[in-house]
């Protein structure tokens, strides 16, 4: 068992006292150890140009390969990573030892070498994400770092295979059980993959073993996207980061653990892991979930959801210093905008828009949980007091002082655990149609738009100099017609608006209204997508 | 304002998927009402409990599948309890008396070819073991409850579907091995 763990370094010393290790292995596979049973190792060619380095790759190779015990092709296909990874540290002339080194087998832990037992309930916020998803809809989100060269996806992918052992619960399939859904621990190569597609597009969990996130990358971007069943934005931050820190320590830059940079060969605590939902106690009054239906933007849903992507970014301390000029908060800021740019984007003259605020719980209960653990309120105003956006901000703080409260966010997870609580023993095949039909029903329609701010994101400054900025892209809402986010990393506030319509009205409006504010905000994005 | 483009323009989407759910639910919807309508209308035997069973057969299995769970071991359970309950309908509706044979030889059958299916891929398919001990569960008991009410008069089908299904049962508890309490947990938990 200490031999697994032992480092690389290490592990050529004791070569050097015993002449062969791949006797070692042979041993071990008399010993009847699965998944040894082809060697891999010696079918992969060597990149280096010296013999004595190529040797010390191929045992290198061969003590990996009873590392891995996985099925045959993804054995196969997790050593070619390596494999790649090292002809790629060779063309970019490193040392072999240097190269051994950063990519040392130690790195993986005993994830790939021992089958896969644990399991997770959902936690409460996670429960309604099963039911409601449909062939064409996925509670999807997607969290991107822009770096200041362009991506190594031989690099990435190891930092991916190095990085999901430290996020078990990521490393998950949803899967049916009698009365819940559950997240399946599953051992398996984890990849990424070159961005092709529309942001947020569902993700296909249904297989066997299939990722329920997805790693992507696209020139200088990295993205993530998760299903929301894994986490919420604050987890996703925290994969996001650890995956960077990982990234750039394999190109030479190692950086220090801390600011949601958690260090891949540390343990899990179970902590991170916790449904705390069911840490808040479920006595006194709960809210409800069913509000009126709000007013939504004009123009026709887009079949292929969402159909534009854009990113507002501006300077994050401008638009902190006009925040505080207008007497407001950033978060209440943006939503007096959007208040007043949805107003331009729709023909209704009655009724309210109502901005859905999600809420970050941990603020109010501190917690080192990766999974969800946030609610959201609805910041309501009606049409007809809707002109200029300086004019609406004192309500919308009152709002957002009474909303976003500790008090209100416990109502509201009162309100939750109670309906986990009332429909847990009826068995999922009778529960799944009738949540399903209620959901239909409720839908987003009781909100216009959604603003989801996540704050100021830090990275340790050995690697914050090699990032750009970030953003945050929330996937398709059912009958909203735009949802929008924020992020700010180093000076840059990165504001994304998601387009499920081709009218353009909101995003003009918004980019109009923040010209005249003075923020003039570089616009970049994805193509419109025609139906 | 001028949108600088950053993303890859995306790839052509071959499918319609959507508009051709769209379209399938309602011509599925409008043939099951109007089986139950020509059913009710022109009397007799109630024909339209077995077409529409039919329709949502064919809906589940095909036009709508699965979006969790789509793998052999569940797809083929499924596919063998419906068409069960479709056996039993037509029992029941159309011409009786022949359906506990026949839905017994089916589902002794059906456990012979899932643990085919579970034994042929083991590495994968352990992490669907849910629906094999459902299907042998439902079996067990169905089987067990026949040779009650038959008396002594049982055909050969009712013992072997027993014991087949209580051996796969006990194959199932051998393969969740020393971890077979957290297996069940994580099948039936309620929280």
């Amino acid at each position: 068992m200490v031999k697994r763990y032992m480092s690389f370094a290490m592990r050529k010393k004791e070569t050097a006292q015993k002449p062969n290790i791949s006797t070692a292995c042979k041993e071990k596979q008399k010993d009847g150890r699965k998944g040894v049973k082809k060697r891999y190792s010696q079918s992969i060619s060597l990149p280096f140009a010296r013999k004595a380095d190529n040797q010390k790759a191929a045992l290198f190779f061969e003590d990996l390969e009873c590392r891995i015990a996985l099925p045959a092709e993804e054995k196969k296909a997790l050593m070619d990573d390596f494999a790649k990874a090292l002809k790629f540290y060779a063309s970019s002339g490193l040392p072999a030892d240097v190269a051994l080194e950063r990519l040392d087998a130690k790195n993986l832990g005993g994830f790939y070498s021992r089958p896969s037992n644990t399991w997770y309930s959902l936690d409460n916020a996670a429960k309604i994400y099963p039911f409601a998803m449909k062939h064409d809809y996925m509670s999807v989100f997607r969290l991107s770092a822009y770096l200041k060269e362009d991506v190594v996806p031989e690099i990435l992918q190891m930092a991916l295979t190095f990085t999901i052992k430290r996020f078990p619960s990521f490393a998950t399939t949803v899967k049916k059980g009698f009365f819940w859904h559950y997240l399946d621990s599953t051992k398996r190569r984890y990849i990424v993959e070159p961005e092709t597609g529309i942001p947020c597009r569902p993700i296909h969990i249904g297989r066997s073993g299939s990722q329920t996130f997805r790693v992507l990358y696209y020139r200088n971007r990295i993205s993530v996207e998760y299903f929301h069943i894994l986490t919420d934005g604050t987890g996703g931050m925290c994969f996001l980061k650890t995956l960077i820190a990982e990234y750039f320590r394999l190109l030479g830059t190692a950086s220090s653990c801390g600011k949601g940079v958690l260090p891949v060969n540390g343990l899990v605590s179970p902590g991170e892991v916790a449904n705390e939902f069911i840490n808040i106690r479920s006595e006194g009054p709960a809210s409800s979930f069913v509000d009126k239906d709000a007013v939504q933007y004009g123009g026709r849903l887009s079949r292929i959801k969402p159909c534009r992507v854009i990113h507002f970014k501006m300077d994050a301390a401008a638009l902190k210093a006009v925040s505080v000029r207008k007497g407001a908060t950033v978060t209440a800021y943006i939503l007096s905008l959007m208040f007043a740019a949805g107003k331009r984007a729709t023909d209704e003259i009655d009724g309210d828009f109502n901005i859905q605020v999600p809420v970050n719980m941990r603020k109010f209960y501190p917690s080192e949980t990766l999974r969800n653990f946030s609610m959201y309120c609805g910041i309501r105003i009606p049409l007809a007091e809707i002109y200029e956006p300086d004019a609406l901000i004192p309500e919308i703080m009152r709002q957002l002082a009474e909303k976003a409260s500790c008090q209100a966010m416990n109502e509201m997870v009162k309100a939750t655990n109670r309906i986990v609580n009332a429909i847990r023993f009826i068995p999922l095949f009778l529960k799944a149609p009738v949540v399903r039909l209620v959901y239909g029903f409720i839908g987003d329609r009781s909100f216009s738009n959604t603003l989801s701010n996540l704050g100021v994101v830090s990275m340790p400054p050995e690697i914050a100099g090699r990032i750009d900025s970030m953003d945050l892209v929330l996937g398709a809402a059912i009958t909203n017609r735009a949802s929008c986010s924020l992020v700010t990393f180093g000076n840059t506030a990165t504001l994304s608006v998601s387009k499920n319509t081709a009218d353009p009205s909101f995003e003009e409006a918004l980019y109009e209204l923040l010209c005249r504010d003075g923020l003039t905000p570089v616009v970049e994005g994805s193509e419109l997508i025609a139906d | 304002m001028q949108i600088k483009i950053t993303y890859p323009k995306p790839l052509k989407r071959k499918s319609h998927r959507s508009i051709i759910i769209g379209i399938a639910r309602d011509i599925f919807l409008l043939a099951a009402l109007m089986c139950a309508v020509i059913n009710i209308w022109s009397g007799g035997k109630a024909w339209s409990v077995i077409v529409i069973w039919a329709l949502y057969m064919i809906w589940s299995m095909l036009v709508y599948p699965d979006m969790i769970e789509y793998n052999r071991i569940s797809q083929f359970t499924k596919a063998i309890v419906q068409s069960c309950v479709m056996l039993v309908l037509i029992d029941v509706f159309i011409t009786s008396g022949w359906a506990a044979n026949v839905v017994s030889i089916i589902c002794f059958s059906s456990l012979i070819a899932v643990c085919l299916l579970l034994y042929t891929d083991f590495e994968r398919q352990r992490h669907n073991l849910l629906p094999v001990i459902l299907l042998s569960a439902l079996s067990l008991i169905t089987s067990a409850v026949l040779m009650i009410i038959s008396g002594g008069n049982i055909p050969w089908q009712l013992p072997v579907t027993c014991v087949l299904s209580f051996v796969v049962l006990a194959v199932c508890i051998k393969t969740m091995g020393w971890n077979i309490k957290s297996e069940l947990k994580k099948l039936f938990h309620t929280i």
